[in-house]
């Protein structure tokens, strides 16, 4: 089964398919990326984000970002990975990484992450190929598409309104001073946004660290920042724009280059009258030139 | 009473002196000027070398060679070889009547009376090359070889020449050698220092804190030899094979002026402290000031003349005026102090002929001959004592040999058949035996450096017992920095884009950061990273090229090519050091100091086209390296 998302939407797609409790695969191509779905009976097992246009959204990176791996350790995992071609996941449990269940979580938001942005795609094309898929072990309950669909549908349409609480630009997050506060009053996914804020003041990357998707994430914070615990802020456009401090840096090479220049022509001018002086004066060439007397 | 009456002729006595003061100078006009021009001479060749200075002149050239013809008769007569002074004052007159480029023909006639002036010939040389008349070439250049070889002032001139020489180009090699190592690790000198000085505002305070050491012992008064060293020692850390050998060079060159200035400082004293003037040139011109008497006997101590030398000296002065005897004795004194040598004998038979004692002359030839039996003199001297003592039979037999040995006596143009007068040819003052007497005071070099000016000007403040130990010291801080230096954290500043990084182990591999080596050219980055590159890689290059004309070229330095560098190097070095010794020649209005002029002109002519193709080959070099690391002048 195959055809354009402008015919056949999206969530149209994933209702049949989960409806009609289908097995396979089901390809997205829409917005310069690609993504695979893997169903089982209609349960979303697996999914393969495009690795060229979504690296944010691939499991290692995802637990880099939320700092569970340094990047050099994501390194060498992909390269025994390689090796022995086996998932990445199978690799990070084995190694004692990160436990079966917060891998479970994070392949979850994987899962979500990806649909999410599906979702969102208006114009592309999809493909279904029917085959069995045995569901991963790592599964303790499957995904059920129709849930997460209505996820999803909620997201598209509050996405806009909690957006707006925000600056426009891009902010950043910090606990407020002084505040105390039992985190268990709090509901849980606010628990683990406020949880998660020690460890950077990025949101995405506190998102990350709380394994929620963006919109859960937004929605989170809005909770905490309603209830005066953080505080939000617009981040510096000197630090937003990179080119600004390299075009910042340029401008000081170029006078501490002038400055250079000037004072080495200042020595060299030195250094000229001196080698004037110890060779070329009268007194140096009447030395050189004492020869000059025997024929005199 | 007796009334006294004054007497007149106690009265006007003042005035007839007075008068007859006036006309004796009245009556001897020429002699009294001869007096100043040519000190020391008998009478008539005073007289007659007056008459030749004015005979001089354009198209004069029949008159001058009757004068020179009369001349060489009473200079031979008495044993006179050479009379320098005339030329000099024949070029001062050409010069004042503006003829002075006519004096080639005058200088060839007059060369036959002052054949131990090589400037003299020196002039004719350049006149020949001028002319490119090339079958006078050979001859005047074998004149003044002849003269530089026989004239005391004139070999050890071409010595202290040689030695200037040598010691300018060192020089320059190593005032080169050091600003462009400097130049060469500036970049990364300009990181390590204040990082190791913990200095505040790096970026602004780098340049100038390195500066500043740069300039330091300059403003200190250092002398340059130390300066050198300093330079040189700051930029050891960050060199290639190639520079540390030219360092190691430099090194040695400096222990080569140190050992050069004592070179000059001992010449000046053997010269008798006035080289122009002193003992050693008496063959050419009478001395008006002797070696202080403090140095006789004292002959082989802090390079003061041989004492001998000196009484031989004194003796051809006492000839050369005519006062015969007294050279007789001191001829004799000599022979008996246990310089018999062919030379005295030769003289002394002259003198012996000039008193009438013949038969004793004879002796004193024939000794000189059969002791030295090449010596052209003395045989011509036997000849003429047979002639004139009208044994024909043996003149004839030894007449052949006797004419061609005179003819062979370079710089002299003997024409034996226009000296059957009694002519005699003395012997010149023996520069062998200065030379080798010089030689034998190999020790006085070490222990007379300190002493002399290059010394003071080239290594103060160090005393002279250190200098050398100091050299070692730089050389040995120089190595051990090296080696140090491979196991400690510095900058490296790669030569294809002046990147700096910093770097343990430096060593040739890292002259080129990563970008070079993968020769990505401005670089592979868009955007402002890739403008920075670009500036990097500009401002790197200003800084090459700007090097480049004011060292010229250490450019090559940058490209990694040492040899073609060291070659270069060398070439420019003696222009300038052709520079350099012939600058202090000029301005004093002599035939030397015409010729020195020239000279000067053709060195700075040759010194500025090396300038420029030294700095165009510098810049050249390195933008060719950088178009192999696709470092072209095109961004993309």
């Amino acid at each position: 089964m195959q055809g354009k998302i402008a015919d056949f939407s999206i969530p149209e797609i994933f209702q049949l398919v989960t409806s009609q409790q289908k097995s396979g695969a089901l390809t997205i191509r829409g917005d310069e990326r690609e993504t695979i779905f893997l169903f089982s009976d209609g349960m979303i097992v697996d999914v393969q984000p495009d690795r060229q246009k979504a690296p944010s959204t691939l499991i290692g990176n995802m637990l880099v970002d939320a700092g569970y791996l340094t990047a050099e350790e994501l390194r060498r995992i992909l390269s025994i990975q390689e090796k022995e071609n086996r998932k990445i996941g199978e690799i990070l449990v084995e190694r004692g990484k990160i436990s079966r269940e917060k891998l479970a979580q994070y392949l979850y938001l994987q899962v979500k992450d990806s649909l999410y942005f599906s979702l969102r795609i208006k114009e592309g094309d999809y493909r279904f190929e029917v085959f069995a898929v045995r569901p991963p072990t790592w599964m303790a309950t499957p995904m059920r598409g129709d849930i997460l669909l209505m996820e999803g549908m909620q997201f598209l349409d509050e996405y806009a309104w909690i957006r707006e609480k925000f600056p426009p630009e891009r902010f950043k997050i910090a606990r407020k001073l002084g505040v105390k506060i039992d985190p268990m009053a709090l509901p849980p996914q606010e628990r683990e946004v406020w949880g998660a804020v020690y460890s950077s003041s990025d949101p995405y990357l506190v998102f990350r660290k709380a394994c929620l998707t963006w919109h859960e994430g937004l929605k989170a914070l809005w909770g905490l920042w309603d209830r005066g615990l953080v505080e939000i802020s617009p981040v510096d456009s000197e630090t937003q724009d990179t080119g600004r401090a390299v075009r910042e840096d340029i401008a000081r090479r170029f006078s501490i280059g002038c400055v250079r220049a000037a004072i080495w022509s200042l020595a060299a001018i030195v250094a000229g009258f001196w080698v004037y002086r110890i060779l070329l004066s009268p007194p140096a060439s009447h030395l050189l030139a004492g020869w000059a007397e025997f024929y005199r | 009473m007796m009334i006294e009456v004054p007497s007149g002729r106690v009265r006007s006595s003042p005035a007839m002196i007075l008068f007859f003061f006036l006309v004796f100078l009245l009556g001897f006009p020429v002699r009294s000027g001869a007096d100043d021009l040519f000190p020391g001479y008998a009478s008539e060749v005073r007289a007659q070398a007056l008459r030749v200075v004015e005979a001089a002149g354009p198209g004069k050239e029949e008159e001058l060679a009757i004068e020179v013809r009369g001349l060489r008769k009473k200079m031979y007569s008495h044993g006179i070889l050479s009379v320098n002074a005339i030329p000099e004052l024949v070029f001062r007159r050409a010069d004042r009547e503006g003829w002075k480029n006519g004096l080639g023909p005058a200088f060839r006639l007059i060369a036959e009376i002052s054949p131990l002036s090589a400037p003299v010939w020196a002039w004719m040389v350049m006149e020949d090359i001028r002319g490119l008349r090339f079958s006078d070439l050979f001859p005047d250049l074998a004149g003044l070889s002849g003269a530089i070889w026989r004239f005391g002032p004139a070999r050890l001139g071409y010595a202290v020449w040689l030695v200037s020489f040598a010691l300018a180009a060192a020089s320059w090699f190593v005032v080169w050698t050091s600003i462009a190592l400097f130049l060469r690790a500036r970049p990364s000198l300009e990181l390590d220092i204040p990082r190791v000085l913990r200095l505040p505002y790096r970026n602004y305070l780098s340049p100038l804190a390195v500066a500043v050491l740069f300039l330091l012992p300059l403003f200190a008064g250092f002398g340059f030899a130390v300066v050198a060293c300093y330079w040189m020692v700051l930029s050891v850390a960050y060199l290639r094979r190639g520079e540390l050998m030219l360092m190691s060079i430099a090194i040695l060159l400096i222990v080569g002026i140190f050992f050069g200035g004592s070179m000059l400082h001992l010449a000046s004293g053997v010269a008798g402290g006035a080289p122009g003037e002193g003992y050693l040139g008496v063959d050419g011109s009478i001395p008006r000031t002797w070696p202080s008497e403090s140095g006789k006997g004292q002959a082989q101590g802090s390079g003061a003349a041989p004492s001998w030398l000196v009484l031989f000296s004194r003796a051809r002065t006492k000839m050369q005026a005519g006062d015969h005897a007294g050279a007789e004795r001191l001829w004799t004194e000599l022979i008996e102090s246990g310089q018999d040598l062919p030379e005295v004998r030769n003289n002394r038979g002259i003198n012996r002929v000039k008193q009438g004692r013949m038969r004793a002359a004879l002796s004193d030839f024939e000794a000189a001959f059969v002791k030295r039996p090449g010596e052209g003199a003395a045989l011509w001297n036997v000849y003429q004592g047979y002639l004139q003592m009208f044994n024909l039979e043996r003149a004839r037999m030894i007449q052949p040999l006797a004419w061609d040995r005179v003819q062979k006596l370079s710089p002299f143009r003997f024409r034996p058949s226009d000296m059957e007068a009694g002519e005699w040819v003395g012997s010149p003052l023996p520069v062998d035996e200065l030379f080798w007497e010089t030689l034998q005071r190999g020790n006085d070099l070490y222990r007379e450096a300190g002493e002399g000016e290059v010394y003071r000007m080239f290594f103060r403040p160090l005393s002279p017992g250190v200098a050398l130990l100091f050299l070692f010291a730089v050389w040995l801080t120089s190595v051990i920095w090296r080696f140090f230096s491979l196991r400690v954290w510095v900058h490296t500043a790669c030569r294809g884009c002046g990147t700096r990084t910093l770097i343990v182990g430096i060593r040739e591999s890292t002259d080129f950061c990563n970008m070079c080596r993968m020769q990505v050219g401005w670089g592979i980055q868009e955007g402002e990273e890739k403008e920075r590159r670009i500036q990097g890689i500009r401002m790197h290059r200003n800084s090459v090229r700007a090097g480049s004309v004011v060292v010229p070229g250490s450019g090559g330095l940058w490209s990694g090519k040492e040899g073609w560098t060291m070659l270069y190097v060398v070439l420019l070095c003696l222009s300038l050091a052709a520079v350099s010794v012939s600058i202090g020649a000029r301005g004093k209005g002599d035939i030397l100091s015409d010729l020195e002029s020239i000279v000067a002109r053709w060195a700075f002519l040759v010194t500025g086209v090396l300038w420029i193709i030294g700095a165009a080959w510098g810049i050249r070099s390195f933008g060719r390296m950088q178009q192999t690391l696709k470092i072209s002048g095109k961004r993309g």
